[in-house]
């Protein structure tokens, strides 16, 4: 690379090399499972294993025809839907003063909305199963506790992508837009809201990915109608069942792989906006 | 106190910070006025007052007649042009410029008439339906203005709006500014910190410095006759000279420097005190000249001599310890170089020796307490 001027560290050519068979191995480790996923979920057998049996997509046809997966599918659907738009509402709502007023306790706020991050997932779904039985904050239906838990492990998310996005508008604008005889809701609707409208879907896709992604709060929680990813999982101990979740299982990364891509570029759509090009 | 925008006895601070000290001003109708001064002298925020953005510690500022103190922004009909422009980035044009009149809920024709107006006044025409970034940065600026100026507002506010053009840009868009302010008549306050354009546009300036207003007069008053050591500083080059009074001679103060040497100001000040007085580089002249009897003739030797293409730049060291700055037009009538080490004479009338005001002796200043504010924010320019 000592020809190369557009870098500024020098590699010997093993280094090179091994930079390469590390970035190799690090790609495998990281798809191979899921890429292995997909390919069984087109094996013509009774089991997930090699060598693969012949080609088929019956499998598809049997695991949509059930009616326990469908329904599970319908309760993550559900959960995550109403767990993303909750949690963006409160997210924006939270990150627009802390982008914008001097509130007193700033740093400790946003400390405090990122908690969930940090905490254990097992932890928290113990603590939000005694809050749920025990504690006053009953709530009914088992979904419906799912999707409040889902709220508060996807607000750090949704916030850590409206926040930047909110702070790096020009205060100025929102000025020009009062000199020019707009009120605050003018303001939001007309100027504001328009430059992280992009921000907005992406931190509702990220949250809405997150909840059907999302298993240890789901399985804690649930009573008798479970989320997809529970059902899956406790599917797997079921092994005639197995083959059945597989091409739900690949649907679903689909999805999910679909989802966070275009939550990025969208984003990224938004970025390029705010400069204009 | 008369005019169209009033500021009476003005204070803002921010905690313990006096940003703006006591300042009255009196902008007439459809005057261009600037307020110059260097970045922390409290020109931004005294704008911003007058805008709404920030609301006084003390004081009143009254509009038209009436007392805006207290109301915000868009209630008042004032409107300013942002340094770096603000424009919306998601908006045309055509819709940057129509959105003061569409908050207003205008009608549909009217709208569409004044903008059309608004954009043939600052040369947009076919330039509607870009966006702010497809725009140069003097295009940028004229959509601001269109803006600002399609609300009729009873005054435009400008902070530093040609800041971020280039000095080629800047110098066109003064004269367009300028063009624009009186097609339209409508009465300009403008912020800026380059002396110059302040000079070039303005119908007035006040000088501001440390949160007060040091001098406010036209522009040649401002440069011709400063009023204190700040403003003769700030503007253009000046030199400084302390004098001694020797004589009154008909209610001129004369300094004796040396046999036949001596420094003249217009000033009734009592022998044996002391003066400061400036002089413009471009009015001292080399050589004993054939000034009467009150003129300044001091003689000294050129320390330095700076050739800036139209003139050049001589420095000259005196026997008094002071060192002046002249400046001699590079035309064909100056024949003989200027080298550093000769000894040469200046002399320059005693018109334009300016005795400089708000200088006070140390008796003075005790019992002034805007001057001991002003002492006390020392050192606190960029806040």
């Amino acid at each position: 690379m000592a020809n190369d001027t557009s870098t500024f560290v020098v590699i010997s050519p093993w280094g090179k090399r091994l930079l390469t068979a590390f970035f190799v191995v690090f790609l495998l480790v990281l798809y191979l499972p899921t890429v292995l996923l997909v390919v069984f979920s087109f094996n013509d057998g009774t089991v997930a294993a090699f060598p693969l049996e012949g080609l088929t997509t019956k499998y598809y046809g049997l695991a949509f025809s059930s009616k326990e997966i469908r329904e599970s599918l319908g309760a993550s659907a559900w959960v995550g839907l109403g767990a993303a738009t909750i949690a963006t509402v409160i997210a924006l709502m939270a990150s627009y003063p802390l982008a914008r007023r001097n509130v007193r306790g700033k740093a400790f706020i946003s400390a405090l909305m990122l908690v969930p991050l940090v905490v254990p997932t097992v932890v928290l779904a113990v603590a939000l199963l005694l809050l749920f039985q025990k504690g006053p904050g009953q709530v009914g239906l088992g979904l419906t506790r799912i999707m409040v838990a889902h709220v508060v492990i996807a607000i750090p998310f949704a916030v850590l992508i409206l926040l930047p996005r909110i702070a790096s508008i020009d205060r100025r604008l929102e000025e020009a837009a009062y000199d020019l005889g707009a009120t605050g809701l003018q303001t939001f609707r007309l100027v504001m809201l328009p430059l992280i409208v992009p921000s907005i879907i992406s931190a509702f896709l990220i949250s809405f990915v997150f909840s059907i992604d999302e298993v240890v709060i789901a399985s804690f929680l649930s009573s008798d109608q479970v989320t997809y990813p529970v059902y899956l999982y406790s599917g797997l101990k079921v092994p005639e069942k197995t083959q059945t979740l597989i091409p739900v299982a690949t649907i679903m990364i689909v999805i999910s792989f679909v989802l966070a891509f275009g939550a990025e570029a969208i984003r990224r759509y938004g970025d390029r906006r705010l400069v204009g090009k | 106190m008369d005019g169209h925008i009033v500021l009476d006895g003005v204070t803002k601070a921010f905690g313990e910070n006096v940003v703006v000290n006591n300042i009255d001003l009196s902008i007439g109708e459809g005057e261009f006025f600037s307020m110059l001064g260097p970045s922390g002298c409290g020109k931004t925020t005294t704008l911003r007052m007058i805008a709404g953005f920030e609301v006084p510690t003390e004081g009143t500022i009254i509009l038209t007649g009436t007392d805006v103190t207290r109301v915000p922004p868009a209630k008042r009909n004032v409107n300013m042009v942002f340094q770096a422009y603000a424009l919306f980035p998601h908006m045309t044009v055509q819709e940057n410029i129509e959105f003061g009149l569409r908050i207003k809920r205008v009608k549909r024709d009217e709208v569409r008439a004044r903008t059309a107006e608004a954009i043939e006044s600052v040369q947009l025409e076919g330039f509607e339906a870009r966006k702010p970034a497809q725009l140069s940065g003097g295009q940028q600026q004229r959509v601001a203005l269109a803006r600002a100026l399609v609300n009729r507002p009873a005054a435009l506010l400008l902070d530093e709006p040609l800041g971020a053009l280039d000095m080629k840009l800047r110098k066109e868009m003064q004269h367009e500014l300028k063009a624009i302010q009186v097609r339209t008549g409508t009465t300009f306050v403008y912020v800026t910190h380059d002396q110059e354009e302040a000079l070039t546009m303005s119908d007035r300036i006040a000088v501001m410095n440390d949160g007060i207003v040091e001098q406010c007069a036209g522009p040649r008053e401002i440069y011709e006759h400063p009023s204190t050591a700040f403003v003769a500083g700030f503007i253009g080059t000046s030199n400084i000279v302390n004098l001694r009074v020797d004589r009154s001679v008909d209610g001129n103060a004369v300094m004796d420097v040396s046999e036949g040497n001596r420094i003249v100001a217009k000033s009734d000040t009592k022998v044996g005190e002391s003066l400061q007085v400036t002089v413009r580089p471009e009015k001292i002249h080399l050589g004993a000249g054939g000034l009467g009897d009150d003129a300044s003739m001091v003689g000294g030797r050129i320390s330095d001599v700076v050739y800036l293409g139209s003139m050049t730049q001589i420095m000259v060291d005196l026997a008094t310890g002071d060192s002046l700055t002249v400046h001699r037009l590079n035309d064909e009538a100056t024949t003989t170089e200027a080298k550093v080490g000769d000894t040469v004479t200046l002399h320059w009338a005693a018109a334009n020796s300016f005795v400089i005001k708000g200088v006070p002796t140390i008796a003075d200043r005790e019992g002034d307490p805007a001057l001991d504010t002003s002492d006390n924010h020392n050192g606190r320019h960029n806040t």
